[in-house]
């Protein structure tokens, strides 16, 4: 027999936005340290890397340079190789969990779907047209491939001018692009009625990462024995994936929040979960 | 084998710091710029200390530190301003310092600056460009009694006599040109992709290279070095070509 059970409020639930939170204070405080360290008054103890070097993208935009110079694009360093690789690894094994549950992107666009959801209620995150929806999921795709030619072919960091990220943790310095900053602002104004739009629809690593889910080893899968057909994980999927008509999700969207799950949305027990095999 | 959301959340946390602990005692984790950390620019320079590594994106703090050259030293052989903090100052900032007081066969640039702590250092350097140092610098040097004949005679004819209330001046151009994005300059961090979106064309690019056409990704500096060219003659080369397309 599988029980019903209340998630709301429960320790599972609100983990990944404790870790969420901590994450994006950790990057915050370190891009501060960064402003401060410049001007010879940066906090003790604390990081103060720029943020090329805390961007796991910084090593992806880099292998191409690596490959045929010997060096790393302006401003990219080791350490962002070595985040990459970490990143690779969590794909490899969990899918784009670092998309869920690390990026202080997704977490800031997240905190914006509040607000969104509380304006729209049911119409939150499904105002977009199913068929354009569904076409320019794969937009990312080609935000990815042009990222990716144009730093190869300039051998300089192209997508910085154009990258909320950046803008996000740099909006005070003149480090920052107008582009990136424009950019941010759509993204955090269209939060207000989809939910990650960036990542949906334009994030070129999420892209790159979005690919794990077509094998990664720990996949979310639904035991139709136990489904009561309730939709409370599909209506739950801040990337709008169907759970409810899969039975294990290999959609490239995924980002591995677990929201779907029954430690989380679902409520029946072990009928939603994260596992390995069958 | 199923996990839960708990260890998922664990899984992550280890993952990241554990792997950041793991490449930091391996040495693999490098996050920025400083000299000591050994960031891929500074590749060599801190096993051998040689002064022809010295780049344009170096600033004088990350010199002084290597070099172990005092800071003000470094701000007084190379005349900065006051108003200029030496600890912020990157080698790359001479050209504009005293780009506009200069005749246009002198510079004071990157190569000076290697040449002044060679012979502060006493460590061997090779340059086949002709360099000049301000009369500052040479003071400071002579004033050491360190130099040989030969170096002094060398310093006799390549010293120049700058005059501080003109630096002064300059200073406004320099301060406007690094804030200037949108500049057509050749310098340390341009690379050839730069070179050619100035409007510069293919054909004109490999004339200088005796018919080769460098990869687009590729500092011009870096290719200069890989190939034993004159970074300041390829730099003056190519800022003529990008003057001409780019007026």
């Amino acid at each position: 027999m599988h029980h019903k059970q209340k998630k709301k409020g429960s320790i599972a639930t609100r983990l990944r936005s404790y870790i969420q939170a901590f994450f994006f204070g950790l990057i915050a405080l370190i891009a501060v340290n960064h402003s401060l360290a410049e001007k010879g008054e940066g906090i003790p103890f604390l990081s103060n890397a720029s943020l090329h070097a805390l961007c796991p993208f910084g090593g992806v935009v880099t292998i191409y340079q690596y490959a045929t110079t010997g060096n790393f694009i302006q401003k990219v360093h080791e350490s962002s190789f070595v985040l990459m690789v970490i990143a690779f690894l969590t794909a490899i094994l969990f899918g784009p969990a670092f998309c869920g549950w690390i990026c202080p992107l997704g977490t800031v666009q997240e905190w914006f779907s509040k607000i969104g959801k509380k304006l729209f209620k049911k119409r939150y995150n499904n105002m977009m047209p199913a068929r354009l929806d569904r076409v320019l999921r794969y937009l990312r795709y080609l935000v990815l491939a042009w990222v990716l030619t144009m730093t190869a072919v300039s051998g300089q960091l192209i997508f910085a001018d154009y990258d909320p990220y950046f803008a996000l943790f740099n909006f005070w310095s003149s480090e920052v692009a107008v582009g990136g900053l424009i950019v941010l602002a759509v993204t955090l104004l269209l939060s207000l009625v989809i939910e990650r739009p960036w990542c949906k629809y334009a994030c070129p690593y999420g892209a790159v990462l979005g690919i794990s889910n077509l094998f990664r080893i720990f996949k979310i899968k639904r035991e139709p024995s136990t489904c009561i057909n309730c939709s409370l994980c599909s209506k739950q999927c801040p990337m709008n994936i169907e759970v409810e008509n899969k039975t294990s999700i290999r959609d490239h969207q995924c980002i591995s929040c677990l929201e779907c799950t029954s430690e989380a949305s679902c409520p029946v027990a072990d009928t939603v979960s994260l596992k390995a095999g069958r | 084998m199923k996990i839960k959301i708990s260890t998922l959340a664990i899984s992550m946390i280890i993952l990241i710091f554990g792997g950041i602990l793991i490449s930091s005692s391996l040495g693999w984790w490098k996050t920025d710029t400083n000299l000591k950390q050994n960031n891929s620019r500074y590749d060599g320079i801190e096993s051998q200390l040689d002064p022809a590594e010295i780049r344009g994106s170096f600033s004088f703090a990350e010199i002084s530190d290597l070099f172990s050259i005092p800071l003000e030293t470094m701000a007084e052989a190379f005349m900065l301003p006051d108003s200029v903090d030496p600890q912020y100052f990157y080698n790359r900032g001479l050209d504009g310092l005293y780009g506009p007081i200069l005749a246009e066969d002198q510079e004071i640039g990157n190569s000076a600056v290697q040449y002044f702590v060679a012979l502060y250092t006493g460590l061997p350097y090779q340059s086949s460009e002709v360099v000049f140092l301000p009369q500052a610098a040479v003071n400071i040097l002579k004033s050491q009694g360190q130099l040989t004949d030969e170096q002094i005679k060398y310093l006799n004819t390549h010293t120049i006599q700058i005059d501080p209330n003109e630096l002064g001046n300059a200073l406004d151009s320099y301060v406007e040109e690094e804030h200037d994005q949108g500049e057509a300059l050749v310098k340390g961090t341009t690379t050839f992709y730069d070179v050619l979106a100035w409007g510069v064309s293919e054909s004109d690019v490999m004339a200088v290279f005796d018919g080769n056409m460098p990869p687009t990704n590729m500092l011009v500096r870096d290719y200069c070095t890989q190939n034993k060219l004159e970074f300041a003659a390829v730099k003056i080369a190519l800022q003529k070509l990008v003057d001409a397309a780019h007026p």
